[in-house]
């Protein structure tokens, strides 16, 4: 029996099947589609209980169409034969309007074999229904309320995905794949009034079903809760401890929004990378290795191929803080002649190919955010990043708020602060690494554990 | 009469005899086009199609929702969105009720001038390379200029249980430019951006022509490159509208939603003053080419303004139907969900404060030496008021004068402090629009006010040096 917000997933093969015989009926000589199709089930949290659930359906295919050099693209979401042909036929059109690309070298060549990657895909995350999401969510909420009555949770969601992601194209690629992904957030305030806590998110992800959600909950709920016996910070330089979180969530983590670009050999070629020109210099301190590596087992930024449908690999840019490599895919990687790392990122809003990590990873030390807390003797521990989004990826110039920011003497956390801000350039900041934990939390897109940081700049009012 | 209309209707029609206490299903035909260029080359051209529709149902106290896409079989949609609903019928609260509101049959049409389905891609293409050309050609240290549009044009339906029907003929366009530059190995970035949800193709090339996107680009970065940093700390400043407008979004805007009031800092200000008489704040569902314009929620509300700071009182909260029943107040109208993927939630539209008796150059000379910040990238606002904000123009005040342009920073401070601070009100306005983010959606907002300045202790100012 299908389990309750279930449904059949519509098939990619058949989609990618349908794109080449439409294309070759339109005489299309060369084309390129992805497709993507996904169900989800998930459960949402207000006021500290499980509110609704939902259940959802979607698919997405891009096809480009290349005519004469001139590239179009389009994008549908559905699979029909009569959308598909009036998709590439979009695309084909968009490609007679365009100007040549003289730098265009086709789409690439698909690879003879692809490294397996294990652990992409849980049947029990499949099968995952909207109960048990609400049991998990249930669990989660309970983490949050253990720690103290103070703490109130105004939102958060349990979701499972099931996903089949391919990529075919005229020179031959022709790739399938299916991955799970179960993952967890929520966000806890305490105390009231002026007193109250900021916004105290903790999120899990995970490809299988070994997310323990009450740990979730637990964890948000310390912050919110150390976070209401308010401390005064003051403006100086000291040393600050950076939770996984503040450094690698996908969308707001400093070190994803500050590096991705920077590490994009589509930047260096634009010349908008504050890295560039830089390759085989000591940047940064000896104690940074970073690297990008799709093929780690059961990690949520995993998988065999890009979105080019080229075979993903292990790229070290970074070793003991020297400069050493960028991430390409085909298109850059064909004008600078390094080649494709298997890097291809598509954007299905805006349709363009793209360059960007996959599961970046700041190689792990040892310890935890709690044992780097007692190693200093007086600083602050960022949680969370209020603003970190706005960083400047060109530049490298970030200022942001730690919120929640927790002041630390002699080793333990004392008290929360409010309104102190963090700035500085990510280039020097990075020199300025003192420990990496191994507390490892994969955002998906990355794997980051804690940092201690010293001399980091620190403004209040 | 929209295509859309009849699976719905047969959609809602199949719910009837089901025990759902409400039903409301709603679905976009849309075709979106999206262009991104840099310097003269364009970098991709995509057209998107999108058909689908969602059904959002309340079964015994517990909201259930179900997507898919295309237009086939919306009865099992709904019954799907029944099923979640009933698979959490066993724990946690079921209270959740809607405010009565009544039915809404109604037609929306853009006032486009030049429709934007009507403009071929290449003069599309042409405006974009005449900002990224004027940028790189004005001055030797650009290094670059990268332009992004898109427009969405097509119709969205609504249609409820209760007997609303909605068809809005969206007609959504937005365009952001970059500008880079290089001044002695120091890089700098800046960004412009725009859009309209009810003019045509006439608003980029009439409102927002490209040669004054491209010097207002050029304009930034050249501060950017000749910047000084700024003083870490807090000083009196002056704050432009375009800030002002972010501030009034970041600050209290986020925190009179309903759904975060309840645990923001401002639940323990009911009643009460938060700002000084002078300071009204508003939220409203028109302004003139407000990108946050909604004429009809998507719970098929006819919305109304919201007064956040009444005169300097704490004022209303923006609501949809499920909180106004819970707090017992007639619904605002903000309800807005992204697309047909997701159900709505409160939020935004255009968001500003009104406008003060005094001159620009008046609250320059009133705060004496400190900071004007003028143009915003981006800000965050937290339940216990604390917001930031990146400023990216921003000049020194000297002696009431304005002095040399400030390198890249951010604002930041706690609303409960800072808007009793503001000190006065310019008799001016303006407004930005831009895209706001809230539990995953991406919603288009404006966000404006007048000149305001803010004494010493109201904001914190930090930045790279």
């Amino acid at each position: 029996m299908m389990p309750v917000g279930k449904r059949d997933l519509p098939s990619v093969t058949d989609a990618l099947e349908t794109v080449a015989a439409t294309a070759k009926r339109m005489r299309l000589a060369e084309f390129d589609a992805f497709a993507v199709s996904k169900a989800s089930r998930s459960v949402t949290i207000e006021r500290g209980g499980v509110c609704g659930a939902d259940s959802r359906i979607a698919t997405a295919l891009h096809v480009r169409a290349c005519i004469d050099g001139m590239v179009g693209g389009a994008f549908c979401n559905s699979f029909e034969g009569g959308e598909v042909s009036r998709c590439l036929a979009e695309a084909a059109g968009i490609a007679r309007l365009m100007a040549p690309d003289r730098r265009w070298s086709g789409f690439p060549a698909g690879a003879d074999s692809y490294r397996s990657v294990p652990g992409l895909y849980d049947r029990s995350v499949a099968s995952t229904d909207v109960a048990t999401l609400g049991i998990m969510a249930e669990e989660m909420i309970d983490g949050a309320m253990s720690v103290s009555k103070k703490v109130a949770v105004p939102y958060g969601a349990v979701e499972a995905i099931e996903r089949s992601v391919g990529v075919a194209n005229s020179s031959g690629v022709d790739v399938v794949m299916k991955e799970t992904q179960l993952q967890a957030v929520i966000c806890c305030v305490a105390g009231s009034g002026v007193a109250i806590s900021p916004d105290c998110e903790e999120s899990g992800m995970s490809r299988g079903c070994d997310l323990r959600t009450d740990r979730i909950g637990e964890r948000a709920g310390w912050i919110a809760d150390r976070s209401t016996h308010l401390v005064k910070a003051s403006t100086e330089e000291c040393e600050v401890v950076f939770s996984p979180m503040s450094l690698g969530a996908s969308d707001s983590g400093l070190l994803t929004v500050a590096l991705s670009k920077a590490f994009s050999g589509q930047s260096v070629m634009q010349r908008t990378s504050f890295l560039m020109d830089r390759v085989g210099e000591q940047v940064w301190s000896d104690r940074v290795t970073m690297s990008d590596n799709p093929l780690l087992s059961g990690r949520c930024g995993s998988r065999p191929f890009d979105d080019e449908g080229l075979p993903t690999s292990k790229t070290q840019m970074v070793r003991k803080g020297v400069l050493r490599e960028f991430l390409w895919d085909s298109y850059f990687g064909s004008l600078s002649g390094e080649g494709s790392t298997g890097n291809a990122v598509r954007d299905l809003a805006s349709g363009s190919v793209g360059v960007a990590p996959l599961c970046l990873q700041l190689t792990p030390g040892r310890g935890n955010m709690h044992s780097l807390i007692e190693e200093v003797g007086h600083g602050y521990l960022v949680w969370g990043g209020q603003g970190s989004h706005t960083s400047n990826p060109e530049t490298g110039e970030f200022s942001f708020v730690a919120s929640p920011g927790l002041l630390i003497e002699d080793g333990e956390v004392v008290g929360g602060v409010r309104g102190a801000m963090i700035s500085g350039n990510i280039s020097a900041f990075m020199k300025s690494i003192e420990i990496v934990g191994g507390d490892v939390v994969d955002f998906g897109n990355s794997l980051m554990p804690s940092v201690l940081f010293r001399d980091v700049k620190v403004t209040t009012g | 009469m929209s295509e859309l209309l009849a699976p719905l209707l047969k959609g809602v029609r199949s719910s009837a005899a089901s025990g759902l206490d409400y039903v409301e299903l709603r679905a976009d035909d849309v075709a979106q086009t999206s262009i991104e260029l840099r310097e003269s080359s364009v970098e991709s051209v995509t057209r998107k199609l999108e058909r689908g529709h969602s059904a959002r149902v309340l079964r015994a106290g517990r909201w259930g929702f179900a997507s898919s896409d295309g237009m086939k079989d919306v009865a099992s949609t709904v019954a799907e969105a029944s099923k979640a609903a009933a698979a959490l019928a066993k724990g946690g609260p079921a209270d959740t009720s809607l405010c009565e509101v009544k039915p809404v049959k109604r037609e929306v049409r853009p006032l486009a001038k030049i429709p934007l389905a009507g403009v071929g891609l290449d003069e599309k293409v042409s405006h974009l390379t005449s900002i990224c050309r004027a940028v790189v050609a004005a001055d030797a240290r650009m290094t670059g200029a990268k332009a992004s549009y898109s427009d969405v044009t097509g119709e969205r339906v609504l249609i409820t249980s209760e007997g609303t029907e909605v068809v809005h003929h969206i007609s959504n366009a937005y365009l952001m430019a970059h500008a880079s530059g290089n001044a002695s190995n120091r890089m700098v970035s800046v960004r412009d951006e725009m859009g309209t949800v009810s003019a045509g193709w006439e608003h980029f090339t009439r409102a927002e022509p490209a040669e004054a996107v491209a010097e207002r680009l050029v304009r930034k970065a050249r501060l950017q490159m000749d910047g000084v940093p700024c003083k870490r700390g807090t000083h009196p400043c002056v704050i432009s509208p375009r800030v002002a407008g972010m501030l009034a979004h970041e600050a209290l805007g986020h925190l009179s939603e309903a759904d975060l009031f309840a645990a923001g800092a401002f639940n323990d200000f009911v009643g009460r003053r938060v700002a000084p008489q002078s300071v009204t704040m508003v939220d409203s569902p028109r302004m003139d080419d407000g990108f946050g314009n909604v004429a009809v929620d998507d719970e098929g509300v006819v919305p109304t303004p919201v007064t956040l700071i009444d005169e300097g009182m704490l004022g209303s909260q923006m609501t949809n139907r499920e909180w106004s029943a819970r707090l017992g107040v007639p619904p605002t109208g903000n309800a807005r969900a992204e697309n047909y993927r997701v159900p709505p939630i409160i939020r935004m539209r255009n968001t500003y404060f009104e406008r003060g008796d005094m001159t620009l150059e008046e609250l320059l000379e009133g705060i004496g030496s400190g900071y004007y910040c003028v143009d915003v990238r981006g800000g965050q606002a937290e339940s216990n008021s604390s917001f930031q904000v990146s400023i990216q123009e921003c000049y020194e005040v000297v002696r009431g004068e304005l002095g040399r342009p400030v390198r890249s920073l951010a604002i930041s401070g706690l609303a409960t402090k800072s808007l009793g601070m503001i000190d006065g009100l310019g008799k001016d306005f303006g407004f930005e629009s831009s895209y706001c983010g809230k539990l995953m959606q991406s919603m288009p907002t404006s966000d404006g006010g007048p000149h305001i300045s803010i004494r010493k202790g109201g904001v914190v100012f930090g930045g790279a040096d």
